[in-house]
């Protein structure tokens, strides 16, 4: 567990800025790997948490940390108390916070500048409570992959487009592949947090994560060989999809197969959560603790976005109507270049608008992960 | 006479609603692609995904790399990489692992 200051014996807490444990009360630092800590066993296999729970709720919050909230965030009662202390499995390595908390605020809020779509509300609520620093377990894994595909295209021959198959199969070895060993975090949104740069992993110490919370990997080897071969079947398969010519390429069938080397590595890596709730619906915003990437979507205003839309159909409107008009002033009675203009509008028309749609589908699913309950769940299990 | 007019007239008309339809559609159209860019711009963050390189220093070996491949073939071919070439390889689990399995089949049973 988390160790007191051995000047003042006040709260040690890990500041990403300098990288030191530093004393909140006379401002002493200390390096971890320096810090003594007489209940912590490097060789034990694990490392103490605490647990509390809710009194008036159940809720249990679990952290490594010296010092817990005075409120239950499920329900906001101030009966929170001190449960147990639990083990958990100490993991192989970390990568500490190198962001703060201010700028991990400082890089979100810069998404909202000059954002006339983010409601106001959300804006507000882009403060330090609101942000929460948790160490995700991950095991990070060096796996060979093997693929066989068979992907169909339409291929340009002379004035014909054809159908054209393609088969492709091969093999590559990846290593270092970060896998989310959280069942509870999307491994859509945590693919996105990536790139980590294991260059900055340090052996784990628990005193790295003294002012954070942390979870611990609720993976099976089988749930985690799953996870494998889908993430390396993601990478992979949009290589090969490259490799095809056409156009509208797809996968007709494909088959692959993953092996996990010899000791996966079990790693906590950083990263800031900004929850926050708008029109009653839970949003999580997800910050990478060691390079500041922000993913999420945030919510817009629907009002602010239908004004927008009907703005930019007016516009496109008189456009498009002095266009016409111009061309039926200037070329009347060409009836063949009408015809054509007609039917290249409609091609340009049809391909924007299946772009647009899958591309307003896709914006809408990625809500729909940031709104996801659980997550703000998870979140909120480690209040601040 | 009376029904040649009759029929250019509605000839006329449905060229004139097609014209209509199709000019709606397309600002429609555009409108939707323009908002999808905007809302893609200003409220999607970070949608960019590490590629294959990221991780594999030299990519994919390619044992078969073929185009135009007639239909009839795709079973045969699939057949042949139907099989998991790892399936004789045995690697030791993390222990956290197992205690996870354990823990798993304890809570269903």
């Amino acid at each position: 567990m988390a160790v007191l200051c051995s000047n003042c014996s006040g709260r040690l807490i890990f500041n990403p800025a300098s990288q030191m444990l530093e004393c909140a009360i006379c401002g002493s630092s200390f390096y971890p790997e320096d810090v003594s800590d007489i209940n912590a066993n490097a060789q034990s296999k694990y490392y103490d948490t605490r647990v509390y729970t809710c009194g008036h709720c159940g809720a249990e919050v679990i952290t490594s940390d010296t010092e817990v909230s005075t409120f239950c965030v499920y329900c906001g009662n101030p009966a929170i108390n001190f449960s147990r202390i639990a083990k958990e499995y100490r993991p192989d390595g970390l990568i500490p916070f190198k962001i703060t908390k201010e700028t991990a605020l400082e890089n979100v809020k810069s998404k909202f500048k000059k954002n006339p779509f983010i409601p106001k509300e959300v804006k507000d609520k882009a403060v330090p409570e609101n942000i929460r620093g948790i160490y995700i377990p991950y095991w990070i894994v060096n796996a060979r992959f093997t693929e066989a595909d068979y992907l169909s295209g339409e291929v340009k021959e002379e004035r014909d487009t054809r159908l054209r198959y393609f088969q492709r199969a091969g093999s590559c070895v990846l290593k270092n592949v970060p896998i989310d060993g959280s069942n509870i975090l999307n491994d859509k949104i945590s693919m996105k947090l990536e790139p980590f740069l294991f260059e900055g992993a340090k052996e784990f110490d628990e005193d790295y994560l003294n002012g954070f919370y942390s979870n611990t990997s609720d993976l099976t080897y089988a749930d985690l060989r799953r996870s494998v071969a889908n993430r390396c079947h993601y990478l992979y398969s949009d290589a090969v999809f490259n490799t095809c010519i056409g156009k509208n390429r797809k996968f007709i069938d494909s088959i692959y197969w993953a092996d996990i080397q010899d000791d996966p590595l079990y790693m906590m890596l950083p990263v800031w959560f900004f929850t926050f709730r708008y029109k009653d619906e839970p949003h999580t915003i997800l910050i990478n603790g060691q390079t500041g990437k922000v993913v999420g979507t945030m919510p817009w205003e629907k009002k602010r976005i239908t004004t927008v839309f009907w703005s930019v159909f007016a516009g496109i409107f008189a456009i498009m109507s002095l266009f016409v008009l111009g061309i039926t002033f200037n070329f009347a009675g060409l009836g063949d270049f009408l015809n054509i203009l007609i039917i290249v509008l409609l091609a340009i028309a049809t391909a924007v608008f299946s772009t647009g749609i899958v591309g307003i589908k896709r914006i809408r699913k990625n809500i729909q992960r940031t709104r996801s309950e659980e997550i703000f769940k998870f979140v909120k299990k480690r209040q601040a | 006479m009376e029904s040649v007019n009759a029929i250019q007239t509605d000839a006329l008309l449905i060229i004139i609603i097609v014209s209509a339809a199709v000019f709606l559609f397309t600002c429609v159209a555009i409108s939707i692609f323009i908002m999808y860019r905007i809302l893609n711009k200003f409220n999607n963050f970070g949608d960019t995904e590490c590629s294959l390189y990221q991780y594999s220093y030299d990519g994919i070996r390619f044992k078969v790399n073929k185009d135009n491949v007639a239909l009839e073939e795709k079973n045969e071919f699939m057949e042949k990489y139907g099989k998991n070439p790892y399936e004789e390889v045995e690697r030791t689990i993390p222990e956290l692992l197992i205690k996870n399995a354990e823990k798993a089949n304890s809570e269903k049973g």
